[in-house]
């Protein structure tokens, strides 16, 4: 699956399938917890965030669903599918084998991302 | 799930749907089927088929079973479905005449059908009420069917005769 | 509620988002997404500039909008809306030729309830099953009324799945064992339990006779009467 590449650098799908792994979540949820994890490393239009969830739900690794949070404001929540999971499996074993190519080259010895 | 999931997903629920329509409301996709399941729903048959022939709008079906013969009707409905038409069931072939025969109407389309029990008869000529003959000399197996239409009420069935190679009348009636 | 400025920023991106009908949920999104940023904003004390700033965040109408055109593909959208107007219809369609049908046959009153309690002489429980090719035919009861009425209560269905076909509704020849034959009189028609009407029925005859015969298919169901009953 093809993501657009400039939202967050090729890692895309892996991301937001991981944050959906652990929570339903809204948009700016998201958006939010990356840049609290990342310590505000992935910068990126806020916009472009929907065309990307929106894909995702098309290509059934997330479905969408209506629903009150806690300060009672209806949001678009976003929950990941059995086929999303199964994609994430199968993106964070190509990651895997990805960033151990790159430390080989640039360090030598494989300290492989954990 | 997405888009083109709830298309396939509404897809399979129409069919379902169609399925149950078709099945309840007795449609059937060929002539046949809705002529032999018309024929059980009626408690007659399974009859021979030995002529299908087009009318306006349907099939006549000529069949034999048994001591019986039939000329049932089904009709085409809704662009490619087919549904039982007058539902006709079986007149016993009364073999002491040279023809048994019968005849029917729907609307404007009108059949008389029949068997022929005596080998000499060579043509059936029908004679309407407002004068009109029709004649058949091809027969089915020996059996015979002569449909005709009429809008204005007053061409109904008139005479029956039937004849041998040397133009004799062997049958005559005016009644089945 | 968002300022005149926001409402433009988000009608930019729909401007570019064909398939129309997926414009409102697409705008409650944004819209939510602009309004938690500004409180956020707000919270650290920027409310000045709070909204103007969300905007900026956000990045270019153009750009997001013709992203979401493209996950929103109005040929998609359209087949998608076709196909759950024709599951509707046709939930309405088997509703009415399927489904009311069958309420109404349920609803249907038990034809026993008809006959006045006060003339019934007898009435006997039959429970008498015969077949005709795919119809099953259970005979109930058989009640005899002073009046010399008897009435044969049955009730059938059929067992085949496709169609409904044709019902002439005979149930055969009634007679009884003193050879009187009867009339079948009114009854039929398509609900599940019928009341079939014999008038003037003997009021000595002991034994029911109902004789189907017909396009070789038979069946022969006699029942015992309390005839003569009257007499003693």
């Amino acid at each position: 699956m093809k993501i657009d590449k400039g939202l967050l650098g090729g890692s895309t799908l892996l991301l937001l399938l991981s944050l959906l792994a652990e929570n339903d979540r809204y948009g700016y949820e998201i958006i939010k917890e990356l840049e609290l994890r990342s310590d505000s490393t992935f910068q990126f239009k806020e916009g472009t965030l929907y065309p990307v969830l929106h894909k995702l739900e098309n290509n059934g690794y997330v479905k969408s669903y209506m629903a009150k949070g806690d300060a009672g404001k209806e949001r678009k929540y976003y929950q990941i599918t059995s086929k999303g999971k199964k994609q994430l499996v199968e993106e964070k074993k190509q990651w895997q084998i990805y960033s151990m190519a790159v430390n080989k080259v640039i360090g030598g010895d494989a300290h492989a991302f954990a | 799930m997405s888009r083109s999931q709830k298309i396939v997903k509404n897809l399979v629920v129409f069919l379902g749907l169609c399925f149950l329509f078709i099945t309840q409301t007795a449609l059937y996709l060929t002539p046949l089927s809705a002529h032999e399941h018309s024929e059980r729903s009626l408690h007659y048959g399974p009859s021979e088929v030995v002529h299908v022939e087009d009318f306006d709008g349907g099939k006549y079906i000529l069949a034999n079973y048994d001591k019986w013969y039939s000329c049932n009707s089904v009709e085409r409905t809704l662009g490619f479905f087919w549904r039982t038409g007058g539902g006709s069931i079986g007149t016993e072939n009364d073999k002491t005449k040279a023809v048994a025969f019968s005849w029917s109407a729907s609307y404007e389309h009108f059949v008389a059908y029949g068997i022929i029990n005596n080998a000499r008869v060579k043509r059936i000529e029908l004679t309407l009420s407002n004068g009109q003959v029709l004649t058949q000399t091809k027969f089915y197996d020996n059996m015979f069917l002569i449909p005709w239409t009429d809008n204005t009420d007053n061409n109904y069935f008139g005479k029956l005769k039937g004849y041998d190679a040397s133009n004799k009348v062997i049958f005559e009636s005016e009644l089945p | 509620m968002l300022s005149p400025k926001g409402d433009k920023f988000i009608e930019d991106i729909l401007s570019y988002v064909k398939f129309s009908f997926d414009r409102f949920a697409i705008k409650t999104e944004l819209e939510s997404h602009l309004l938690d940023k500004i409180e956020d904003y707000t919270e650290a004390g920027q409310a000045e500039d709070a909204e103007e700033s969300a905007i900026t965040d956000m990045g270019d109408a153009q750009e997001i909008g013709l992203e979401l055109n493209k996950q929103h593909n109005p040929l998609v959208g359209w087949i998608w809306m076709l196909t759950r107007l024709a599951v509707v219809l046709l939930v309405i369609v088997d509703l009415f030729f399927v489904g009311l049908p069958i309420v109404t046959s349920l609803l249907d009153d038990n034809p026993i309830e008809d006959i006045s309690k006060a003339n019934i002489v007898y009435n006997i429980t039959v429970n008498k099953t015969v077949h005709l090719d795919d119809t099953v035919i259970n005979f109930r009861n058989v009640i005899y009324e002073g009046n010399g009425n008897l009435n044969i209560i049955y009730d059938y269905y059929e067992t085949q799945f496709w169609g409904t076909g044709w019902s002439l509704g005979g149930i055969g020849i009634i007679s009884d064992n003193l050879g009187n034959e009867y009339f079948a009189g009114s009854g039929g028609g398509i609900r599940p339990i019928v009341r079939r009407t014999v008038e003037n029925f003997s009021d000595e005859a002991d034994t029911l006779i109902i004789d189907y015969d017909q396009y070789n298919r038979k069946y022969r169901v006699e029942i015992p009467l309390k005839g003569g009953i009257k007499n003693e």
